[in-house]
Formats: C-alpha cells, structure tokens, sequence
C-alpha cells in the first residue's frame, strides 16, 4: 500500500508506504546492494564494477513515477491522492568503506555535479514540483545501509518545512526587497562567534536560533537559489568547506558523528522563487559524545525545540574541533 | 548536460530487470575553465503543465 493522506489539521500529505518494512535492513558487509556486483558474488542493485557514481530508483520507494491507486478512499476532511515522485539512492563511491567527509575532494566535486544533473532532470518532470537532496548519517538517524550514500525525493508537492521557510523568505522579500537568508547570513558573518568553517565563496556555521546542539548551516556567500545557478568555482569552494565541516564532525567526539543533512533549495513548480537562497542544513542526533538528543514531548508534540546547548559554544567546540580544513 | 567545465558529464542510463532506472556516472580528469553565464535558476520544464 502507498499513497498521499491529507493530514487536515497540519495541512500536509502523510506518505504512507508499507513495502519499505520489508526493505534490506543491516545486512553484513558481504552483502551489502549497494556495492558493485563482484564475479561470482551475490547481484547487487549495481551490475557494473566501473563507475564513480551511481543514482538508481530506491527499490522500495515511498513515491513512485507510476504509483498503484490509493488502496482506501479518501474524505471530504482527508483526500487521498497516488503517490507520485521518484524516490532515487545515490551511491557516493564503489568503495564499502568511508563517508561522505572521508572522501577526497575530486570525488565530492563530482557528487556536487550529480546532484546538479538530478536536480535539473529530476525538476524538469512535470510531476515534480520539489527535488530534495538529503543523507542519513548513522544507525542513530535510522541508517539502514552502511555503504556511503544518499538519497533524492522527487515530490509532487513543495514539502511543508520548506514552504514554511520559502513563505518567510517572501514575506520579507515584499517587506525589504531583500532575499532572508543573505541577511540572516550578514548578521552571522558580522557577528562571527558561530561560523565553523569559512570558505571564499561558502561558510557553515550554527545558526542563531539552533535546535539541535550542533546543528549546522552552509550556504554561498551570494545568492544562489538552486543548484543549477552553481558554477565549477562554487563547487570547488563548496567542496572544500564540505569536507571541513563533516571533518569538525567526526573530530569532535572522535568518533564517526551522525547526522541528517538536507538541502533546501528553489522548487521546481514552475513559480517565481527569486527569494530563495540554497543552503545545506546539518541535524547531528547527538547532544554530547554518549548521549542524544530526542524528540520528545515538546519537541513532537508541540512543535517547539528544547535546545540543551547554546549556540555560540557548540560552534566553538566545532571550530576548534580537528579535522577540518576550515 | 554538459558542465562549465566543458567535459559532459558521462552518464549510461539503464534498466534493471524491474524497470527502475540506474544511471552511472564517470569522470575523467578536465582542466577547470572559466565559469560562463550562469544557467537559469530553475530547469525548464519539458512538459506544459496538467491543469487540475
């Protein structure tokens, strides 16, 4: 069963997908789909060994481009609609071992090129009107493949946190004439106690009003609404500061940091998205080396974060954490 | 597609038994060339819209 439920009091769709229970969940090494098939070993989801990248329809996915009817009708409070999208797995590396922050740096500019590419093919489908970028980091944020990797949802909808933010950014934009976040980001660069990683055209940093203890932030400098208005140099800086920033992560307790990272970025319904500005936004589970942060109470009930740290420390502690080159 | 730095990007496009799409992606070493006009913010779309 998959479909889109209307969720009345939120207004949003719930996705439900009940085939993604029985989906490949921990397995060992040697078995793991998403490593190239090797002579005369198991077949993996990837036949050919020669290749530097891999993007592939998730098997089992909570959008499909031909999804199955709505097995339940819907009611005039709740509508139900198929659940349509592409939901893609982009495999970083042929390699088992590593991490996105562990990878050389010609290896993420390339992945900076992919998801350009899938941003562009994926938001040129009429059906698509959001490409969502995102990686799940740790078997603390519910990683269930171990082989680095990431993932694209292709929505047939703007994603409600996004359009959240996206009717922020234009309530300002008809206030000011001027784009949120490059404002937000000109009291960061003025301020300077929470930038973690500084590069010529990007900057990470933990924003203000964090709500997650390390929560992370990384945007360019100018106003870039998506992918697609990135060049080679963005992608050359964008890299560089990457790397340093998941480098911080992982220094900072010594051990491999989990996280969630998404990008927002301009939908591709079609509208007038000029007040958007692209940006990596980081939420690590952990609150200290052995304990997490959960969302609890106030947080899934009510919708208001408890942040246990303040901002201006955890970017110290990450500025001054090893491993980056920030 | 082709990127600023004028070398396409490498792209086998196949199916696997089921029908999903598998794209693989291989990179050649190219020598960085300066940025052209930046690119329209948003992909077109192929397709007009469906209404309703």
């Amino acid at each position: 069963m998959s479909e889109l439920r209307w969720h009345p009091f939120l207004e949003q769709w719930v996705i439900t997908a009940t085939h993604r229970q029985d989906r490949t969940f921990l397995p060992p090494a040697d078995y793991c789909p998403l490593c190239p098939t090797r002579p005369g070993g198991f077949p993996t989801e990837i036949p050919a060994p020669d290749f530097d990248i891999v993007v592939f329809e998730n098997k089992f996915p909570s959008l499909q481009p031909d999804p199955p009817r709505p097995a339940v009708a819907g009611t005039p409070l709740s509508p139900v609609q198929p659940a349509r999208g592409i939901c893609e797995v982009v495999v970083y590396s042929p390699e088992h071992q590593g991490s996105l922050g562990s990878m050389p740096l010609p290896r993420i500019r390339n992945l900076l090129r992919v998801w350009k590419d899938r941003y562009l093919d994926l938001g040129a489908k009429d059906f698509v009107k959001y490409v969502f970028v995102f990686e799940n980091r740790g078997e603390a944020v519910g990683v269930t493949l171990h082989h680095p990797h990431g993932q694209i949802y292709a929505f047939p909808y703007v994603p409600p946190v996004v359009e959240k933010e996206l009717a922020a950014s234009r309530e300002h934009w008809a206030r000011s004439g001027r784009c949120l976040f490059c404002d937000s980001l000109g009291e960061e660069l003025s301020d300077g106690r929470r930038i973690v990683v500084e590069g010529e055209r990007f900057v990470a940093f933990v924003p203000f009003f964090a709500r997650w203890p390390y929560e992370t932030w990384l945007a360019p400098r100018r106003h870039l609404g998506s992918m697609a208005e990135w060049t080679s140099a963005d992608e050359e800086d964008l890299a560089v500061v990457l790397k340093g920033l998941l480098g911080k992560f992982d220094a900072l307790f010594g051990k491999p940091f989990p996280y969630v990272m998404v990008v927002h970025q301009a939908p591709t319904d079609g509208g007038d998205h000029r007040d958007c500005h692209l940006h990596f936004e980081f939420y690590p589970p952990l609150r200290s080396a052995s304990r997490m942060k959960f969302l609890a109470g106030c947080e899934s009930g009510a919708g208001s974060f408890i942040n246990d740290t303040v901002a201006e420390e955890s970017a110290d502690q990450l500025r001054r954490a090893g491993g980056g080159s920030g | 597609m082709d990127d600023e730095k004028g070398a396409p990007l490498d792209r086998q496009i196949v199916r696997m038994p089921d029908g999903r799409q598998l794209i693989y992606y291989r990179f050649a070493s190219v020598p960085p060339r300066p940025d052209p006009e930046p690119p329209p913010a948003v992909p077109r779309k192929r397709k007009p819209r469906r209404k309703g």
